[in-house]
């Protein structure tokens, strides 16, 4: 089995929460490189918490999850969680994350259609261009997974119709990508698996199947 | 000017302002940047504390000082963002420590510790080989927070997204908080408490109204205090003012004339 065929991440019999308080038992899943997974349940059912997991930020209080070694990741903040927006350009901004930023930069932006903004003040923005930002940022220093917390929170339709777009096209570029949403239209729009979590749980599920089971807190 | 360069330890005095200020506003930007604006109040008065006690102690000075600002550093990045965020518990700690330093200053017999030159500084009293030892050490300490001022801003930006870029965040920001507390450190001796806080925040203050970019900022912090400097060490020989406070005057008004342009 190459490289690139191992799963990114494997959870297996994972119990995943905070101290001794409990949020996700008995996960048991795998991402696999070009995986489009959305991560499908309402606020506070985990799904953060899952993909805190993956981060490698908080560990399994019981159970394996596991990475494949030297996996790359790159990481879409919640829009409202990603820090105060700075009195910088877009273009230096990008730059304080990347080792090699003259060369990185341009194409990254040139990726998520913000070239022409990368002058601009970060605080000029509207929240799409935004986040469009996070996910060029996300990009530059080449991950095979992708992380995405609620990642059209707060954009408007239209901005949130070119968003999914421009995943849709990343994802049909080779880059696997774990979005954690509690939209089921984003699902819709996105999803080629859909992880339910729900009541402690994550459960493989149909976006069909989850339409017709009725979850409270999520949008339809 | 030319009255001042006569006077014994002037240049020294100049020398020592200019890297002390460069070094209070390039290590200052990130805790602008961050709206931690308030953490500088802290940092000065447990230097300020720690100053005081090293006096009662007898031990050195700049080590009970750097220790203070260390250890209260420390404890704000351990204490869960929500005691440390809201300003008015760190206005409270900063009034205790002030409080605290004052009065424990007050006690000691013979007036051991000078309050008016801890709290506004006097360079003009400060022995020139002192004088010169401070300015290297803020020289070396600018040189590391110029180097490192990437992966600073990186990690204070968002610690996750700098770690999945290899850019080690909990070093940086551990390195960050020696610098701050470096800076704070020989700030004392060559500024004085009330001067440290403006040095830390004035020149980021002004910076990030007027440029976008990061070598820009630095520029502008360091021109910033380069002007104020010169300026309130002049202006307040010839006036007769403690210099330290003078240059913190300079520097809060050049901060009110950039906010009215840049709003």
């Amino acid at each position: 089995m190459g490289t690139s065929e191992l799963p990114a991440v494997t959870f297996d019999r994972a119990v995943l929460g905070y101290g001794r308080r409990v949020v996700l038992s008995d996960v048991t899943l795998r991402v696999a490189s070009g995986d489009l997974a959305v991560v499908l349940g309402p606020n506070g059912a985990g799904k953060t918490t899952l993909l805190r997991t993956v981060l490698g930020e908080l560990r399994p209080l019981d159970g394996r999850v596991s990475r494949r070694a030297g996996l790359r990741l790159g990481y879409v903040p919640q829009l409202n969680s990603s820090g105060s927006w700075w009195p910088m350009s877009v273009s230096e901004f990008l730059a304080l994350f990347c080792r090699r930023a003259r060369r990185a930069v341009g194409p990254a932006l040139a990726a998520v259609g913000m070239e022409a903004l990368a002058g601009a003040s970060l605080q000029e923005l509207s929240g799409g261009q935004r986040q469009r930002v996070m996910l060029a940022r996300a990009r530059l220093n080449g991950p095979e997974l992708l992380l995405l917390d609620e990642p059209t929170q707060s954009m408007d339709p239209a901005a949130e119709q070119a968003y999914l777009a421009l995943l849709s096209g990343l994802h049909r570029q080779g880059t696997a990508m774990l979005i954690v949403t509690h939209l089921h239209h984003v699902a819709r729009a996105l999803a080629h698996r859909v992880l339910a979590v729900e009541n402690g749980c994550v459960r493989e599920t149909s976006l069909s199947a989850y339409a017709e089971a009725p979850h409270a807190g999520v949008e339809p | 000017m030319s009255q001042l360069l006569h006077y014994a330890g002037a240049v020294e005095a100049v020398l020592t302002l200019l890297a002390v200020g460069s070094l209070l506003g390039v290590s200052g930007l990130p805790v602008v940047l961050t709206g931690r604006t308030f953490t500088s109040l802290v940092l000065a008065s447990a230097a300020g504390l720690g100053g005081v006690v090293g006096h009662v102690t007898g031990f050195p000075v700049w080590l009970t000082a750097f220790a203070f600002a260390l250890a209260t550093l420390a404890v704000l990045e351990l204490l869960p963002a929500r005691l440390t965020g809201p300003d008015g518990v760190l206005a409270v700690v900063y009034i205790a420590m002030t409080a605290a330093a004052t009065l424990l200053a007050s006690k000691l017999p013979g007036g051991d510790v000078d309050l008016l030159g801890l709290q506004f500084g006097n360079i003009l009293a400060l022995p020139r080989a002192s004088a010169l030892r401070t300015a290297v050490l803020a020289a070396a300490g600018l040189a590391a927070a110029v180097a490192t001022q990437r992966r600073i801003l990186a990690a204070a930006g968002d610690q996750t997204c700098a770690r999945l870029a290899g850019m080690g965040p909990r070093l940086a920001l551990a390195g960050h908080s020696l610098l701050l507390a470096m800076a704070v450190t020989l700030g004392l001796d060559a500024f004085g408490v009330i001067p440290v806080c403006a040095g830390l925040v004035v020149p980021g203050f002004i910076a990030l109204r007027l440029s976008r970019t990061r070598a820009g900022w630095i520029v502008v912090a360091m021109l910033i205090v380069a002007v104020t400097t010169v300026v309130g060490l002049v202006g307040s020989f010839a006036l007769d003012f403690p210099p330290g406070v003078f240059i913190a005057g300079l520097m809060a008004a050049a901060a009110t004339v950039v906010w009215f342009m840049r709003r």
